[in-house]
């Protein structure tokens, strides 16, 4: 018998101990599958290894491994973390630590000195580990934080703290002291009782002096750098900041060393829990934690310094009602203290007060300056990106481009190369909303030289020339108009192909197309077929190394019909999603010709709407009992997968170019005889876009429960979602048959003779005004917005689809496609 | 840590397994012992602007006329607040806000970022782009009548997943006495008048009950009407019969409650608890039959949230004190579904109850699972062990 879990679902669970709902205990089960296993210790009954403070986080460098793989990582020491070993999901999967059916791969945790197994990790807050990363990649020697070792794990071991020594020691547990006999220590060490709770270590603590003294409990932590004092206590003894004076520890106090940060204790303890240590009082202190004995031994090694600039910062953003978010205090504090370890925490705060604020130009450029001098030297041009983030969001486009030109004056000096040419393209799509055109221009070309490739960038440099162009064109100068729409052309359609600035730049060519055409260029209009040819090799594809070579033994009378059902926004290029399936399609579509194939792409409203998503394609997927947006259907009765990175795309056509060899020799069509007659016609008064017209013709047996489809598509349809897939094939547009039955189901076979034809004569207005009508629809029902682009039909384009399905089992039984007649002419005139 | 284990008995028939199979899907953990609630009056102080000071719950006498307070808007720079039903509303073309008339505040997507006017000029100066993972949501702020006295502003969070959306991003604020209250607008309609659907904070702390017909003003109740506009509000004496809810005498916990949302049957008033459930006596609280709506659990980083679930609805009788047992121990019940040799057990199907038949959910960190067991059930012998992959 198998047990196997459901691997997608999105609810967790933890254990009920770690809310304190269960069973309580100091130390971690033995038989949980969380907790240290085979601890060995390399050398001795010791490890010491060597840690580092980043930005306020204690970081151990180590590798982690299972036996699939081994990696370097850098792990938080959060000693006050309920949890056990969380780990990055991204380091999970590499490490190759779980399997489909829920069972793992002990992963091996290699400390200087010390190896121990954890059979499962939990899962790591991945956003926050990638984002410190970014941030601090030289302090952790290039080495990602890939997780976090929680006090959960520690509390196996006999742990000392020495950060004067830059170390920490891990042994076993002690043994209990001997009865009767008083332990000993060193002249400066001071021993503390301590109590556990729920795994965490306990101090006792008194805070103040006098009759408003407080005592209670402190935990002891290691997964921040400030010490902690519980807001309301701050507030109940009158001191918002955490000022309280006497921090009693021991003979200690802390008061003398740490200025402590009002904040959220989310902790209980039953004398009060007042507040967590961090590495502030370690770095002042030797801690030993014997927790067998209940005891902490305290070295100080530091002398006292008290952190002025620390509760100066407190008394800033603290006051009697809470928070505060005061920016003249903020401003002062930063005039104060201008290089502390809070400054760029208070340049953050300022800035954004201002913005809240609304404040005026100069106010908003000192906080800027503030949040640049503050930030890391090579990290200033990185950092002006969000900056001007939040300058955009606020409703300041002019104070974005302030912040951005800060951070271009720090841009060779950034880690990041890539950041100047973010920051000259932000600023320079800003300069030109804001009208000042060339200043804009400068800016964009400077990006454009860094990431050529931006879809911005070039859609940004599209409407500068396209603008000169019109100013051209306005004062009669044609030849130089026509060059600048040429240059604005190119820049589109490089915009084209990117999700950011497609949709923009479709319509940006559409229209600049025609302009040229009026200022009387001769090139060619706008078509799919044009921008493929333009934008080949800029985008994924994927071609069939052979043509399908028809025989008597691989074909019969039958032609598949593939149906591929997909969505524009499902996944993205780098992580794979819809653009598997639709290059798979393109190799399929290259390896069998009509005659022996069929293929129509049906767009679903999900993840998000896309403007070819229909009444059509939701009717379809319904029938078939289709739901996402990641599937290919071959005569319905054959599923294959429709989705995938682009490198499985290969995988996906031999498995789909296999199942449709298995249905070309179906004699399923046997009994039948599919005739389909279409003819475009031109645009007139009833038909402003055109139409096609014609009649579908079946001869089979008159007992069978059956309907016929006839569906209009399109060959190509340019739409750059998000998925990667820039054209679009096969289309399913419209059922052409919806007039003679009333709905998306085809006509009913109702033979006279074993004989029926269905005519059609529809207008491509009326299929564009259903189809949109059908997104008008899909979002008053709350299914999301979706700009309407690519909805017009290019005659060039089209195809016709008719294909049989049985009513009794779903199958298609047989297919048929037809170009309609007048469209070889309309291309030729075209060119 | 402890883990919970799942047993399911598994009858076999060597011929008919499928259909003599016998599974029973709960679990029980070991009933924890209460733990000693704080009692020092500096604990107690904590919860000074929250409790009735009176020693006795009687009817509230009308001594005093209604007494109007002022508000105005305070943008929380840092979403730290805990709404009781928070939810993202989508954005159309407005974001609707009463003190802005019934055009709203002007939005727009345009090439998929959210454009917004910023001070009502008709122009769309912001330009929000979709906010990073880490991120999740942006800040955006408007101002109302820039440049004059009546300057004010309005602030909401943004975010797009697939859809752009937003939520309130700062309150109606005054402050009556030594106690300082803020109104949300916690369904996004612009209005700040929805009782038992907007969302309050009274006093210190970032949890917020539903808005309520009642609040305790310097730990006295009253009677509270705001305006839609949510610039001001009125305060009466509280007239009713009120008696006492006291959540914290008999729940049994080791963790935080960071918040507990009682809310009356007929939806009138609604109170967080979580500072008051140190407090001895608990809280003077208009009478009638109270639901306990919804809770927060924190034990450091990690955290899970509460539910109604089976618990019955707590009547509160006029001089009386209310109680109830709540919390551990917890029971746990599963589903689970079979398919040929294969059982399957979603996380989502598993649902920890509390001793009042409250439930428990959303436990984060992810990563630690429940063992399952499967035993013959004749035997006692154990044919699968499972747990969850560690991504769920």
């Amino acid at each position: 018998m198998n047990l196997r879990s459901l691997l997608h679902f999105p609810v967790a669970l933890l254990c009920c101990a770690s809310y304190g709902l269960s069973l309580p205990q100091d130390s971690p089960a033995a038989d949980t599958p969380y907790t240290v296993l085979n601890a060995r210790f390399v050398t001795g009954n010791l490890a010491r290894f060597p840690v580092q403070i980043v930005q306020d986080r204690l970081v151990v460098t180590c590798d982690v491994s299972t036996a699939a793989r081994r990696l370097p990582a850098n792990l938080f020491i959060d000693f006050e973390s309920p949890s056990t070993l969380e780990l990055h999901n991204k380091a999970a999967q590499g490490l190759k630590s779980e399997r489909e059916n829920g069972s793992t791969i002990p992963i091996t945790v290699h400390l200087p000195g010390l190896e121990f197994q954890v059979e499962r990790r939990q899962i790591g807050d991945d956003e926050y580990l990638d984002h410190f990363t970014k941030w601090h990649s030289i302090e952790l020697g290039e080495v990602a934080v890939i997780g976090t070792l929680g006090g959960a794990l520690l509390a196996d071991f006999h742990v000392t703290f020495d950060l004067a020594a830059g170390e920490v020691i891990l042994e076993p547990r002690a043994q209990l002291d001997p009865e009767g006999v008083t332990p000993t220590f060193a002249t400066d060490t001071t021993a503390l009782d301590i109590n556990i709770k729920d795994g965490m270590v306990w101090m006792p603590v008194s805070l103040g002096e006098g009759n408003s003294a407080m005592s209670g409990a402190m935990a002891l932590g290691s997964g921040r750098y400030d010490s902690t004092l519980d807001s309301d206590v701050a507030s109940q003894l009158g001191h918002h900041a955490g000022d309280v004076g006497l921090v009693a520890l021991a003979d200690f106090n802390l008061g003398d060393y740490l200025a402590l940060r009002p904040a959220e204790v989310p902790f209980v303890h039953p004398d009060g829990a007042l507040g967590v240590t961090g590495l502030g009082f370690l770095e002042h202190f030797r801690v030993e934690v014997d927790r067998t004995n209940r005891r902490l031994l305290i070295t100080p090694t530091k002398p006292s310094s008290f952190p002025d600039a620390d509760l100066a910062y407190f008394q800033a953003t603290w006051d009697a009602w809470g928070p505060r978010e005061d920016a003249e205090a903020l401003e002062a504090f930063l005039m104060a203290y201008p290089e502390e370890r809070l400054s760029a925490e208070a340049a953050t705060a300022l800035l954004e007060t201002r913005l809240i604020q609304g404040a005026q130009e100069d106010a908003v450029q000192k906080a800027l300056e503030w949040a640049s001098a503050t930030s890391p030297e090579d990290l200033r041009a990185t950092a002006a990106l969000e900056w001007m983030e939040s300058c955009s969001a606020f409703g300041f486009p002019e104070y974005l481009v302030l912040a951005g030109e800060l951070g271009i004056k720090s841009g060779r000096d950034d880690r990041y190369p890539n950041a100047v040419h973010e920051l000259h393209a932000k600023v320079g799509e800003t300069q030109l909303e804001l009208g000042q055109g060339t200043a804009a221009w400068k800016h964009l070309l400077a990006a454009a030289f860094g990431i050529p490739e931006d879809g911005r960038v070039n859609l940004g440099l599209g409407r500068y020339y396209e603008s000169q162009a019109e100013e051209l064109a306005a004062a009669g100068d044609t030849d130089r108009a026509l060059g600048r729409y040429r240059r604005a052309f190119s820049r589109f359609v490089q915009a084209s192909i990117k999700a950011d600035s497609g949709p923009a730049a479709i319509e940006a060519l559409a229209r600049v197309q025609k302009r040229m055409a009026s200022a009387g260029s001769d090139q060619a209009s706008f078509s799919v077929d044009l921008v493929e040819r333009m934008i080949a090799g800029k985008v994924r594809n994927f071609g069939a190394a052979t043509k399908f070579k028809a025989t008597d033994e691989n074909t019969g009378t039958k032609v598949v019909l593939v149906e591929f059902f997909t969505n524009a926004f499902y996944g993205t290029e780098e992580r794979g999603g819809a653009i598997g399936g639709a290059l798979a399609q393109e190799g399929l579509m290259q390896h069998f010709s009509d005659e022996h194939v069929a293929f129509l792409s049906y767009h679903l409203p999900v993840p998000a709407l896309d403007p070819m998503t229909n009444d059509l394609a939701i009717v379809r997927a319904e029938e078939l009992g289709i739901t996402d947006p990641n599937v290919q259907v071959i005569d319905a009765v054959d599923g294959q997968p429709g989705a995938g990175k682009w490198r499985q795309a290969e995988a996906i056509y031999d498995r789909t170019r296999k199942a449709i060899l298995a249905r070309l020799t179906s004699d399923a069509s046997d009994e039948f005889e599919l005739d389909l007659t279409v003819e475009y016609l031109a645009p007139d008064e009833e038909n402003p876009q055109g139409s096609v017209s014609g009649w579908v013709a079946l001869d089979g047996p008159e007992y069978l429960d059956m309907h016929v489809h006839c569906v209009l598509a399109e060959r190509g349809v340019l739409f750059p979602g998000a998925s990667g897939v820039v054209v679009h094939r096969m289309v399913a547009r419209a059922e052409l048959l919806t007039e003679h039955s009333g709905d998306q189901h085809g006509a009913l076979w109702e033979p006279d003779a074993g004989s029926m034809e269905v005519t059609f004569d529809v207008g491509l207005h009326t299929v564009q005004a259903n189809n949109e009508a059908c997104l008008d629809r899909l979002m008053d029902e709350g299914a999301g917005t979706v700009r309407k682009l690519s909805m017009e039909l290019d005659p060039r384009q089209l195809v016709v689809v008719a294909f049989v399905r049985d009513d009794s089992t779903g199958e298609v039984l047989q297919a048929v496609v037809v170009e309609p007649d007048g469209l070889e002419e309309l291309r030729k005139q075209s060119e | 840590m402890f883990v919970p284990e799942f047993t399911l008995y598994y009858r076999v028939a060597p011929q008919e397994r499928s259909r003599s199979e016998q599974v029973v899907g709960t679990f029980h953990i070991p009933e924890i012992p209460p733990v000693k609630k704080q009692t020092q009056s500096s604990f107690l102080l904590a919860a000074a602007t929250l409790i009735a000071t009176s020693a006795f719950a009687v009817p509230a006498k009308d001594t005093s006329a209604p007494t109007q307070v002022d508000l105005t808007f305070r943008t929380l720079r840092t979403w730290d607040v805990h709404l009781p039903a928070e939810a993202f509303a989508p954005i159309g073309k407005t974001i609707p806000f009463a003190a802005a008339g019934e055009a709203g505040l002007k939005v727009a997507i345009e090439e998929g970022t959210l454009r917004i006017d910023r001070n009502g000029d008709g122009t769309l100066d912001g330009r929000v782009e979709t906010p990073s993972e880490d991120k999740k949501s942006q800040l955006v702020v408007f101002r109302l009548n820039e440049g004059t006295e009546d300057e004010s502003s309005y602030a909401i969070r943004v975010q797009n997943k697939g859809r752009w959306s937003y939520a309130p991003a700062g309150a109606m604020e005054g402050r009556a006495g030594n106690t300082r209250f803020m109104i949300f607008d916690q369904n996004g309609n612009g209005r700040f008048d929805d009782y038992g659907v907007d969302a309050m904070i009274v006093g210190r702390g970032k949890t917020a009950s539903f808005l309520s017909n009642s609040i305790h003003i310097d730990g006295e109740l009253h009677q509270l009407t705001m305006s839609a506009d949510g610039q001001t509000a009125q305060l009466a004496a509280f007239s009713g019969e009120m008696g006492k809810l006291d959540l914290g005498k008999q729940l049994s916990t080791k963790a935080k409650m960071r918040s507990v949302i009682v809310n009356s049957e007929d939806g009138k008033h609604s109170f967080e608890l979580s500072r008051a459930l140190t407090a001895e006596g608990g809280l003077n609280v208009p009478t009638g039959n109270y639901i306990l709506h919804s809770a927060q659990v924190v034990l450091g980083k990690s955290h899970a949230t509460m539910s109604t679930g089976n618990s019955k609805p707590i009547s509160v009788d006029a001089g009386g004190t209310s109680t109830l047992s709540w919390g551990g121990p917890v029971n746990a019940k599963f589903r689970y579904r079979r398919g040929g040799d294969e059982l399957q057990i979603a996380p989502g199907d598993i649902l920890y109850y509390g001793s009042a038949g409250e439930v428990y959910s959303n436990f984060m960190p992810l990563g630690s699972s429940p063992k399952f067991a499967v035993k013959e059930k004749a035997t006692g012998k154990v044919l699968v062990n499972a747990v969850f992959p560690g991504n769920c």
